[in-house]
């Protein structure tokens, strides 16, 4: 940390920091979009979807969780909630789910941000997963 | 070959999005830093970097992750863990401390708005994080602890010594 003046000085160092960044999220952002746009307009996401549905017993939470927890480890948890609003599930669904998603969510993006941050990208990916199965399972017991 | 150009349209939308975001962040910020009201804020997380053993200088990206989350606030964690301020070690911490939990606001309040509970959310979160850091702080970067422990040494010695000043001014 540098002790100058503060001013325009200080403008400019912090618009030439942001601008730097944002070259380097850029060479992340573009190629991860294309991805998500390829994988959300496939039918990948609701085959894997439908394998995982007997899995939802474990979170106490009814098959059509699974796409819901898909769209949002996936793309974000905003296509996760628009998937919840249109179910039509219980608060208590909704609230383990919401503990699991808030936990992990945008996982392909969030983790190729994070490799930049020097972090291997596969333990990124299953901590966070990990954790999210973890807590939903705890959750699902405890209320 | 539409997909791949709509995909390309989109992540340049977010890429403007972003920017409008990322540059008012690191303009606040760089005020922020260079006038030391960063060190009176990241003040108040440092009971929980003294809890992952990670040095005083990490809680800036610890702070602004938790804020502004992982994206969004990648940028300056991004453009800290590259300033060689922080040792990789510490970074690691913070960095899986953030992937557990971040963006406290945001995150939170978008399932509160569907109904969820929101202390739960933040209590749970806090949690995983905090059980997960203190875990690989402990166990997995063990090797390093030798190396995390000399180096969190000369770092001390360090600080004392170039922003003793600053210091005794908080």
């Amino acid at each position: 940390m540098q002790r100058e003046n503060i001013g325009w000085g200080t403008l400019g160092r912090g618009l030439r920091n942001g601008l730097e960044t944002i070259w380097e999220l850029s060479k992340v952002v573009l190629p991860v979009y294309v991805v998500l746009t390829v994988l959300e307009a496939s039918l990948v996401l609701g085959w894997i979807g439908e394998r995982c549905e007997p899995l939802m017993g474990l979170f106490s939470l009814s098959g059509s969780c699974a796409m819901v927890l898909l769209l949002g480890y996936v793309l974000d948890y905003y296509a996760a909630i628009g998937a919840i609003a249109s179910l039509g599930l219980s608060i208590r669904e909704i609230t383990i789910l919401a503990v699991m998603l808030s936990i992990g969510h945008s996982l392909i993006l969030e983790t190729a941000v994070a490799k930049k941050m020097g972090i291997s990208a596969t333990r990124a990916c299953l901590i966070r997963l990990g954790a999210s199965l973890f807590a939903g399972f705890l959750v699902s017991r405890l209320i | 070959m539409a997909l791949i150009l709509k995909g390309l349209t989109g992540g340049l939308m977010l890429i403007g999005h972003i920017s409008l975001v990322i540059l008012p962040i690191f303009i606040v910020l760089q005020f922020a830093s260079e006038s030391h009201l960063l060190d009176q804020a990241s003040k108040w997380l440092r009971p929980l970097a003294r809890f992952l053993r990670i040095s005083e200088r990490s809680t800036v990206p610890l702070l602004v992750g938790l804020v502004f989350g992982l994206f969004y606030g990648s940028g300056v964690i991004i453009h800290e863990a590259k300033s060689g301020e922080i040792t990789k070690a510490d970074m690691h911490i913070t960095v899986l401390f953030l992937l557990l939990c971040h963006s406290m606001f945001e995150d939170t309040l978008v399932f509160v708005a569907v109904g969820a509970n929101g202390f739960l959310i933040l209590g749970i979160r806090f949690a995983m994080a905090l059980i997960a850091t203190w875990v690989v702080s402990r166990f997995v970067i063990k090797t390093r602890q030798d190396e995390y422990m000399s180096q969190s040494l000369t770092e001390n010695g360090a600080n004392s010594t170039i922003s003793g000043g600053g210091s005794v001014e908080l």
